[in-house]
C-alpha cells in the first residue's frame, strides 16, 4: 500500500511539506531574531560540562526524575512522553511516511533487523506515551494541581500527539490485514489490534481504504502542527534542551557583575535590555509551576510568582514581536516596574528555590536582580530600601549604626584585633548582624568563646570591617556593592591570615563566591564547617549529658547557594544525647526564613510573614530547639517564636550557641 | 521656570557627636550627608519639574570643599546644574552670613522658585531661608508639604499644621518655600548614577566671584555668637502608669500597646432601660448576689 505512490500525490505532499516547514522555520527564525535583541551574555564556555548536563538533564530527564515524589509523579509521565515522541517520530518517518511512497522503505533504509527493532520500541514507547498522556489529562483537567493550569495549549498539544499515536497503531494493523508479513516482535501492539479488527469483520479492501484515509489525515495533522507551531504553547520542547545546555554553571547564588566603567545603564526599561538568555528562559518555560509552589513569597500570599515573571516576559516578547523586530523596542512604560510590577520585584527573598526546582534551568532569581537594578538606578524604591541602602553607603552597614560601634558586642572582654596581632591562622569575619543586632551578638560571643576554647590563633578586623555588600547587591545596588567589595578586599589584603571564618552565610557566600569577581581570592569557611573540624580534631570537647530534641533549619545561602548541608548537622549531632529530627522541607528544599535578598529591610507587607510559616513547621515536630547557622535566620525565627511560642518552649539557637551549651560546666 | 534648591551638608547624627563648649566637634570618623529636609526639597523640585514638563533645577550649597558630595548627589538625582560656593569659612558662618552669600549667588543665577529644607539636621535654627527671603525681597512660605503651580506667576501651597491640619495658601512668584521633611520620600541615588553624574560639572564659585570676602561671612560678621554647646541632660520621660488594680500582665500589654489595649473591663453601662436592667440582673446573678432561679426568670411582656 503506497497512498502517495503516484505523481500527483507526491506533488501535493511536497507542496504542503514545503509550505508547512517554511511556516515552521519562519516561526523559529522569528524567535531566534527576537533572542538576538537581548543583551550579550557568554554562555558558550565549558562546552564539555554543558554537553554532559544536556545529556543528564534533558535526555536523561534527571531534573524531572530526581524531583518525583510520592505526591507528584508527573516527572515519570513526562519522561515517557518525551522519549515516546522522539521514538515515534522515527517510527512514523520510516513506517508510515516513507512507506507511503515506497512499500519497503524502512527495510530498504535500515535493514531488516534494525527496522524490526525500531518498530518494536515504537510500539512499546507509543503505548507508554499514550498512558502518560491519558494520565496527564486526568491530572491537569480533573485533579488540577495548584502549580499547573489546565491550558488549552496543553490540551491541543497532547491531543494531537495522542491522535497520532492511536492512528499509528491502527495503520499498523490495517497493513497487517492488507497482507503485510507480521510478527509480535515487529508489531507488539499492531498485531493484536489487527486480530481484533479482523475479528469484527474488517476486510482487506476496507483496511486499504482506511489506511489511505488515516495516512493523509496524519500527514495533514503533522503539517498543520508544524505550520501552527509558532503559536503553540509547547515551544518548550524545542527551547528547553538549549536552555539546559546554556545554563548557568556558576554557583547558584553568584550574581552576574556589571562593568561599571563601560556600562551605560543598568536599566531594563525595555525588554531588549534583558539578556538573550533571559529571553530564551521564556521560550523554555514548561509552565510546570514547580518554582511557583516552592516560592516562599508566593506561598505566603505575596504578589510574586516566579513562573509569571518568566511567562509575562515571554508574552510581552511575542505579543510585540513585529514591533520589536522593526523598531527594536516597545515603550509601554518601563519593562521593569510596569510589565513586571514593582511590588512583584521587591517580594523576592533570593532564596533560589525557584532556580533549584526548575527542570529546564530557568534563572528567575537572576532576572529579578536585574529588574531591581533598574528600579534602584531610577531611584524608584521604597523608603525602607532607601534607608537600608543609605545606611550601607554612609555608615558601612544596613543597621544604621556607626562604624565606631562595631566592636560594642565584645565590650567587657578581650578580643584579638588583627591590627595588633600581625599574622594569624583565622580571620573571624563577624558581619554586620553579629556586630550590631542584639540577638546575633550572642552568636559572635559564642564564636569567640569557642575560638578561645579551642586555642585557635584568630583575630578580628574590628572597625575596619564593613558590610560585605550582600544586601546591597541583592537589592539591585550593584554599584554600591562593588564599592564595598573593593574596599573590603583592599583591607583584607593588608593583613596576613590563612583563612576567613564567618558565622554568616551571606558574608560567606559573598566573600567566597563573589569577591573573586573583583580580585579577592580568599579561603572562606563557614563556622559550621570550622566547628566540625575543631570537634573532629578534639579541640572542642562536648560533655553535655542532657537530652535534647532539636531540628535544623537550613539557611538558603549556605545550603542551596553553596551545597553545604552536612557540617551543621554533624555539629548538632556531636553531643551524645542529642536527637536530631529533620524538618519536612529540609536541605535543598528547605523553606526560606524570609530575610534573604535584602527582604530583612525591604519588609514586603502583603500576605503572611514567611518566618511565622517556617516556625509553624518547626512547631509540628515537638522539638525543644530549632538550630540554624545564620544570624538572619536566627533573628527571623526568634521573632516568630516570641509570637507563636511565648512560653519559650522552643528556643531558636545558632549552632555555635549550642556547642557552647554542650561544653558542659567547664568554664 | 528656574528652580533653585539650597542644600546643606550636615553631620550624620547617627554617628555619635562630640560636643565641646562652643564647637560641634568632629568625631574620629565623621560621616557627612545631605540635610534630610533639603533632600526632600530637592525631591519636590524634581517632582515639580516632571509635572511642568520643563524647567531647570539648580542646586546650590555654601560650604567647604567636602560639601561637593551633596551637589554630586543632587546632580545624580536629576538636578540640571550645581553651584558650589566654596570656602572653609562657611564652617563657622551663622544663618545670616550664609544667607547673605547664598543670596548673592541666587540673584546672579536668576530664579522663579527657591526651595529650602525647613531646618538643618545639625543646628536646626531654620533661619537661613528666612534671611534669604528677606534679602531677596520675595515672599516666604514655611512648612510646605505640597506645591501646585497654577500659572507662571502663581503657586498654591499646602502647609502642614499641627494634628494633621493643612493650610492652603496661594503665593505670587518668584518666591521662597521651606519644605517640611515629611513632605515626601526622597528617591534613592545609586552609586552608578553618582558616577554617571560626574559628566555634569559643578560650577565652583569663590567668595570674590560674588564680591564678598571672608570678613563678610566669617564669625566676625555673624549676628549670632555661639556661647556654649552641650548635650541636653537626659530628661526623665513621663510614663503613664496604668490602673494599679490591673494584673501585671494587663499593665504590661497596656503599656506596650500605648494604652490601646483594654485594661480592666469598665463597669459603666450604657443603653436602654430594658438593656440596663437585664445587665444589672445578670451581673448580680454572676456575682452570686441573686438566687439563680430569680435571675432565670424572663420578664413578662
Amino acid at each position: 500500500m503506497t497512498p502517495a505512490g503516484n505523481t500527483l500525490a507526491i506533488i501535493v505532499v511536497v507542496i504542503l511539506g514545503i509550505a508547512s516547514l517554511a511556516l515552521f522555520f519562519s516561526g523559529l527564525i522569528q524567535r531566534y531574531r527576537l533572542l538576538r535583541l537581548g543583551r550579550e551574555e557568554n554562555r558558550f564556555d565549558h562546552i564539555p560540562r554543558r554537553i554532559s548536563s544536556l545529556l543528564l538533564f534533558a535526555f536523561g530527564h534527571w531534573s524531572l526524575l530526581k524531583s518525583v515524589t510520592r505526591t507528584d509523579r508527573a516527572g515519570i509521565s513526562h519522561f515517557f512522553i518525551f522519549w515516546g515522541l522522539i521514538i515515534f517520530s522515527f517510527g512514523y518517518l520510516f513506517f508510515i511516511f516513507g512507506a507511503g511512497f515506497y512499500e519497503d522503505f524502512a527495510v530498504a533504509v535500515l535493514g531488516w533487523s534494525l527496522s524490526t527493532a525500531l518498530a518494536f520500541i515504537t510500539d512499546i514507547f507509543g503505548v507508554l506515551a499514550l498512558i502518560a498522556i491519558v494520565w496527564g489529562a486526568i491530572r491537569r483537567f480533573i485533579i488540577r494541581p495548584e502549580r499547573q493550569s489546565a491550558s488549552l495549549a496543553y490540551a491541543y498539544f497532547m491531543g494531537t500527539l495522542g491522535i497520532l499515536l492511536v492512528t499509528y497503531f491502527f495503520m499498523e494493523s490495517f497493513r497487517i490485514i492488507a497482507g503485510e508479513e507480521a510478527s509480535v516482535l515487529r508489531f507488539p501492539v499492531g498485531l493484536p489490534l489487527a486480530y481484533a479488527l479482523g475479528g469484527i469483520g474488517l476486510t482487506k479492501s476496507g483496511a486499504e481504504i482506511w489506511y489511505t484515509v488515516l495516512w493523509w489525515l496524519d500527514l495533514a495533522i503533522i503539517f498543520g502542527f508544524l505550520a501552527h507551531s509558532r503559536y503553540s504553547g509547547q515551544f518548550h520542547a524545542v527551547a528547553a534542551p538549549f536552555n539546559i545546555f546554556l545554563r548557568n554553571l556558576r554557583p547558584k547564588g553568584v550574581i552576574t557583575p556589571i562593568d561599571l566603567e563601560t556600562a551605560k545603564t543598568f536599566r531594563v526599561s525595555t525588554i531588549d535590555r534583558l539578556t538573550w538568555k533571559q529571553l530564551l528562559d521564556g521560550y523554555a518555560c514548561t509552565e510546570c509551576g514547580k518554582c511557583q509552589i516552592s516560592c516562599p513569597a508566593y506561598l505566603s500570599g505575596k504578589l510574586l510568582n516566579p513562573k509569571n515573571i518568566i511567562l509575562d516576559t515571554k508574552e510581552h516578547l511575542l505579543k510585540h514581536a513585529s514591533t520589536l523586530l522593526k523598531k527594536g523596542a516597545v515603550q509601554h512604560g518601563n519593562f521593569a516596574g510596569d510589565v513586571i510590577p514593582e511590588e512583584v520585584i521587591w517580594d523576592c527573598t533570593m532564596c533560589s528555590t525557584c532556580e533549584h526546582e526548575c527542570p529546564v534551568m530557568i534563572e528567575q532569581m537572576h532576572q529579578i536582580v536585574d529588574l531591581r537594578r533598574h528600579l534602584v538606578e531610577q531611584g524608584r524604591v521604597s523608603p525602607n530600601v532607601v534607608k537600608a541602602l543609605d545606611s550601607i553607603r554612609f555608615l558601612g552597614n544596613p543597621w544604621e549604626q556607626p562604624q565606631s560601634a562595631r566592636l560594642d558586642w565584645a565590650e567587657g572582654r578581650t578580643v584579638n584585633l588583627i591590627q595588633d596581632r600581625g599574622e594569624v591562622d583565622v580571620l573571624y569575619w563577624v558581619g554586620c548582624a553579629g556586630a550590631y543586632d542584639p540577638r546575633s551578638r550572642d552568636i559572635s560571643l559564642a564564636m569567640v568563646r569557642l575560638l578561645d576554647e579551642a586555642g585557635v590563633n584568630y583575630a578580628l578586623l574590628g572597625t575596619e570591617e564593613k558590610c560585605c555588600g550582600d544586601p546591597a547587591r541583592r537589592m539591585g545596588e550593584e554599584g554600591l556593592f562593588q564599592t564595598l567589595a573593593l574596599s573590603n578586599i583592599e583591607v583584607l589584603k593588608k593583613y596576613s591570615f590563612k583563612r576567613i571564618v564567618t558565622h554568616c552565610p551571606h558574608g560567606f557566600n559573598t566573600l567566597k563566591n563573589e569577591y573573586p569577581q573583583f580580585g579577592g581570592h580568599f579561603e572562606v569557611v563557614h563556622h559550621s564547617q570550622f566547628l566540625m573540624e575543631l570537634i573532629r580534631a578534639g579541640r572542642i570537647r562536648l560533655q553535655d549529658e542532657q537530652e535534647l530534641r532539636l531540628t535544623f533549619h537550613d539557611p538558603c545561602y549556605l545550603g542551596r547557594y553553596n551545597g553545604i548541608y552536612d557540617p551543621a548537622r554533624q555539629v548538632l549531632q556531636a553531643p551524645p544525647k542529642t536527637t536530631m529530627i529533620e524538618m519536612e522541607s529540609n536541605r535543598s528544599k528547605a523553606m526560606c526564613c524570609g530575610a534573604g535578598g535584602g527582604q530583612f529591610w525591604i519588609q514586603s507587607e502583603k500576605g503572611r510573614r514567611i518566618e511565622d510559616m517556617r516556625f509553624e513547621q518547626v512547631q509540628e515536630l515537638g522539638v525543644q530547639v530549632v538550630a540554624t547557622a545564620c544570624p538572619y535566620c536566627t533573628i527571623m525565627l526568634d521573632t516568630a517564636a516570641k509570637i507563636k511560642e511565648p512560653t519559650g518552649a522552643i528556643k531558636v539557637m545558632d549552632i555555635a550557641e549550642l556547642v557552647v551549651k554542650a561544653l558542659g560546666q567547664r568554664v | 521656570m528656574k528652580i533653585i534648591v539650597c542644600i546643606k551638608q550636615v553631620l550624620d547624627t547617627r554617628v555619635p557627636l562630640v560636643v565641646n563648649s562652643s564647637v560641634m566637634q568632629k568625631e574620629p570618623s565623621p560621616v557627612y550627608i545631605m540635610n534630610p529636609a533639603d533632600r526632600v526639597a530637592l525631591e519636590k523640585a524634581l517632582e515639580m519639574k516632571a509635572s511642568l514638563a520643563g524647567g531647570e533645577i539648580t542646586a546650590i550649597t555654601a560650604g567647604p570643599a567636602r560639601a561637593e558630595q551633596v551637589l554630586r548627589m543632587a546632580l545624580a538625582s536629576g538636578a540640571d546644574e550645581a553651584v558650589h560656593l566654596k570656602d572653609e569659612v562657611f564652617e563657622v558662618s551663622d544663618a545670616y552670613t550664609t544667607a547673605l552669600a547664598l543670596g548673592k549667588v541666587v540673584k546672579e543665577l536668576g530664579y522663579t522658585v527657591i526651595l529650602c529644607g525647613n531646618k538643618s539636621l545639625d543646628i536646626g535654627a531654620g533661619q537661613v531661608p528666612a534671611y534669604l527671603g528677606k534679602l531677596l525681597d520675595v515672599p516666604q512660605v514655611t512648612g510646605v508639604i505640597q506645591l501646585e503651580i497654577i500659572s507662571q506667576e502663581r503657586v498654591r501651597l499646602w502647609r502642614r499644621l499641627e494634628r494633621g491640619k493643612r493650610q492652603i495658601v496661594e503665593c505670587p512668584l518668584p518666591a521662597l518655600f521651606t519644605i517640611d521633611p515629611l513632605a515626601g520620600q526622597p528617591r534613592y541615588v545609586s552609586e552608578f548614577a553618582l558616577r554617571q553624574s560626574v559628566e555634569k560639572g559643578i560650577r565652583n564659585l569663590m567668595l570674590t566671584d560674588i564680591g564678598l570676602t571672608q570678613t563678610h561671612v566669617g564669625s566676625q560678621a555673624s549676628l549670632i555668637r555661639v556661647v556654649n554647646l552641650s548635650f541636653p541632660k537626659p530628661r526623665p520621660k513621663k510614663i503613664y502608669i496604668p490602673d494599679g488594680s490591673m494584673s501585671a500582665s494587663q499593665r504590661m500589654s497596656y503599656l506596650l500597646s500605648s494604652g490601646l489595649a483594654k485594661g480592666k473591663e469598665s463597669n459603666l453601662l450604657e443603653g436602654t432601660a430594658d438593656y440596663l436592667a437585664k445587665q444589672v440582673v445578670e451581673y448580680l446573678a454572676e456575682e452570686g448576689m441573686l438566687p439563680k432561679q430569680l435571675a432565670a426568670l424572663e420578664p413578662d411582656g
